[in-house]
């Protein structure tokens, strides 16, 4: 993880291990420092204090005895007076030594002293009061004084004296102590000391030489992208001299596609002025061919109703035939009832002669009916034979006029299509031209905007020196950087 | 079309007919001999009218069972049955559609079918007829001929002795 630490991370984490490492320092020193400090205090304010104290039960105890001893000497209430204050700071200083006494051993002392002193009150008040009352001479009260007050004077001191040796020993064995912990808290000062520095070695090695391969591949890219640079740019000036004379071909070229263009959109103008003329004529033409298939929608009409007309006299044909059968049919048998009579009147003999000459009347007549049907039927069926033709013709005729409907049909659907294309050729004639004045007028933009990038180009070719140059300066530093990270790889 | 040669054939049948009436009754003239005109099969053939009773048309004829090959049938004329025999299975022709035309034989009552009937024919007795014989062989008695057509004459009694002898053949045949 600490691979991808920024060069500032590692600098900062460095520095904070060891201002933690100082703080550490601090702490310890400070804890030590308070440790002395508190063992002085306590040497300072209980054993010293102590110890002052119990010369302070020394002195108030003499100026006590003092008094009582002037008071002995002379009964005046003055040393009375002075021997009660004397008590008074006595038990004062007393009462402060047993608030202040920390081992049971000096509480005990100073209680032995405090009883003591009582003891040493009540011979001194019996005394007093004895000195007091009598008038008599002084022996006796001296000789009490010696033999009662004097020993509880030197049990007092005594107990003092145990007390201040006691005292002058927790003493020393407190400056011992103190002096004991102000060693260890310098030992372990300069223990974190060593470490602290250790580290800081250590962190300043891992710290230079992580830097140093750091900066010193940095330095490489910079000086592989320096070269780079350089190289593009000596690219770009060349690409942007190229450009400079592309430009110029362009501007050229440019010029002569605007005459190009203006001579498009005249031509686009001539020809849409050619196309509304030709609508007009495929209009024009359009009507003439409506006429013409309506005249022969008008033929068609005709020749249907011929055609009818000789269907219908086909009929009329028809039952004529069949009339004419019916005709045929009567002068057969007429001609059978002839013959048939002329037989009967020749078996009748000479009374069926003149019958025999109707009969044969009859059957002569007969006879040329039935000629004059084969006549008429040969004469209805050439009739039909025309008629048939006829209708041959005529539905010929009919198709014919069909397919002629049908190619004028196709004619004006095709005259349709060509106005319609020439309504479409002159939008588009007249969308060119527009097109054409619109692209002239963005070729003449063109033409400005390549000025600028004529002159943009020009430009460039000066910044690509200005970028040669500043990337040679670029490649100097990243050496005089190698060389000053890296002594022995500089070139 | 003109129609003026209808008119004038319509003219002219119309005074046929009223002449006939008109005209005085002829009946002192040469002797002549009345034929009919008629086809058997494919051949054309003639047949004198004073051989025969009546000519008939259309008559629908009943199938009997026979075994006579010649007899088509019996038909009834004037009230009488009349047997139909088919000249063309008598003269030999093969058979073909039913025959439309009938001629009762004169003083009997059989009956021949032959196929067409082309018209009446009367001219002067022996005149344009030949003894030489027919087609139909013994069933003939001349020919007769008119422009470019000859026509046998048929005999009709040699015809009905035919037939007389191939019913009693069959009879005897039956029995």
């Amino acid at each position: 993880m600490t691979r991808h630490w920024t060069f500032g991370q590692r600098l900062a984490a460095g520095f904070a291990v060891t201002v933690v490492l100082a703080i550490a320092i601090g702490i310890v020193s400070v804890y030590a420092l308070r440790a002395v400090v508190t063992s002085k205090d306590s040497v300072i304010n209980v054993n010293a204090h102590n110890l002052t104290e119990a010369e302070r039960l020394r002195a108030t105890l003499e100026r006590k005895i003092a008094a009582f001893r002037g008071f002995l000497l002379s009964p005046e209430d003055q040393y009375l007076e002075r021997m009660r204050e004397a008590r008074s700071e006595f038990l004062a200083a007393l009462a402060r030594l047993k608030g202040n006494v920390i081992t049971e051993e000096s509480r005990q002392m100073i209680d032995a002293v405090e009883r003591f002193e009582a003891e040493h009150q009540q011979v001194a008040e019996r005394l007093v009061a004895q000195r007091r009352r009598s008038t008599a001479p002084l022996d006796p009260v001296a000789q009490a004084f010696d033999e009662q007050a004097a020993p509880k004077r030197d049990q007092i001191d005594g107990s003092i004296r145990s007390f201040v040796s006691l005292e002058e020993r927790l003493l020393g064995q407190a400056r011992q102590a103190s002096t004991d912990t102000a060693s260890s808290a310098i030992n372990t000062t300069v223990v974190i000391a060593v470490i602290v520095v250790l580290f800081s070695v250590l962190a300043a090695v891992f710290l230079t030489r992580t830097l140093g391969r750091q900066i010193g591949t940095a330095v490489g890219q910079v000086q592989s992208s320096s070269a780079e640079l350089q190289s593009a740019a000596n690219q770009q000036a060349t690409g942007a001299k190229e450009q400079a004379t592309a430009m110029s071909e362009i501007t050229t070229t440019i010029t002569e596609l605007l005459a190009t263009s203006r001579q498009i959109a005249e031509s686009a103008q001539r020809v849409a002025q050619i196309a509304e003329q030709t609508a007009e004529a495929a209009r024009s033409g359009e009507g003439t061919v409506e006429k013409a298939h309506e005249s022969i929608a008008g033929i068609r009409r005709q020749v249907d109703q011929i055609v009818s007309h000789m269907l219908e006299l086909g009929k009329k044909s028809q039952q004529i035939g069949a009339v004419l059968d019916i005709v045929s049919e009567l002068a057969e048998q007429t001609n059978i009832l002839a013959i048939n009579a002329t037989i009967e009147a020749a078996g009748a003999g000479e009374a069926g002669k003149r019958f025999a000459v109707v009969a044969e009347e009859i059957r002569k007549l007969a006879d040329r009916v039935g000629g004059s049907t084969k006549e008429i039927r040969s004469l209805i069926e050439d009739v039909r034979g025309a008629v048939n033709t006829t209708v041959m013709a005529t539905e010929t005729g009919s198709k014919t006029v069909d397919v002629g409907s049908r190619q004028f049909s196709e004619v004006a659907a095709s005259f349709k299509r060509i106005a319609a294309s020439v309504a479409t050729t002159m939008e588009a004639a007249r969308e060119i031209e527009l097109s054409t004045k619109q692209q002239t007028s963005a070729v003449e933009q063109v033409n400005v905007a390549i000025a600028d990038v004529a002159q943009t180009t020009k430009e460039t070719e000066a910044s690509s020196s200005q970028t040669l140059q500043t990337a040679s300066q670029l490649a100097t530093l990243s050496k005089d950087l190698m060389r000053v990270i890296q002594p022995q790889h500089a070139v | 079309m003109n129609d003026s040669p209808l008119q004038d054939k319509l003219a002219a049948l119309r005074l046929a007919f009223d002449r006939a009436f008109a005209v005085a009754p002829v009946t002192s003239r040469a002797p002549t001999e009345d034929l009919l005109a008629i086809r058997v099969g494919p051949d054309p053939y003639a047949v004198r009218l004073a051989e025969i009773s009546g000519l008939y048309a259309d008559r629908k004829v009943t199938i009997l069972p026979t075994a006579i090959p010649e007899l088509l049938g019996i038909t009834g004329v004037r009230g009488a049955v009349v047997p139909v025999y088919d000249l063309r299975a008598l003269f030999g022709y093969p058979l073909g559609e039913p025959s439309r035309w009938l001629m009762v034989a004169a003083g009997t009552t059989v009956g021949f079918a032959f196929d067409g009937f082309d018209g009446h024919l009367r001219f002067p007795k022996a005149e344009r007829l030949s003894e030489e014989p027919g087609r139909a062989g013994p069933y003939t008695r001349g020919v007769l001929t008119t422009g470019d057509v000859s026509r046998p004459v048929l005999n009709v009694g040699n015809m009905l002795e035919a037939i007389q002898r191939r019913a009693q053949a069959a009879r005897t045949q039956e029995e």
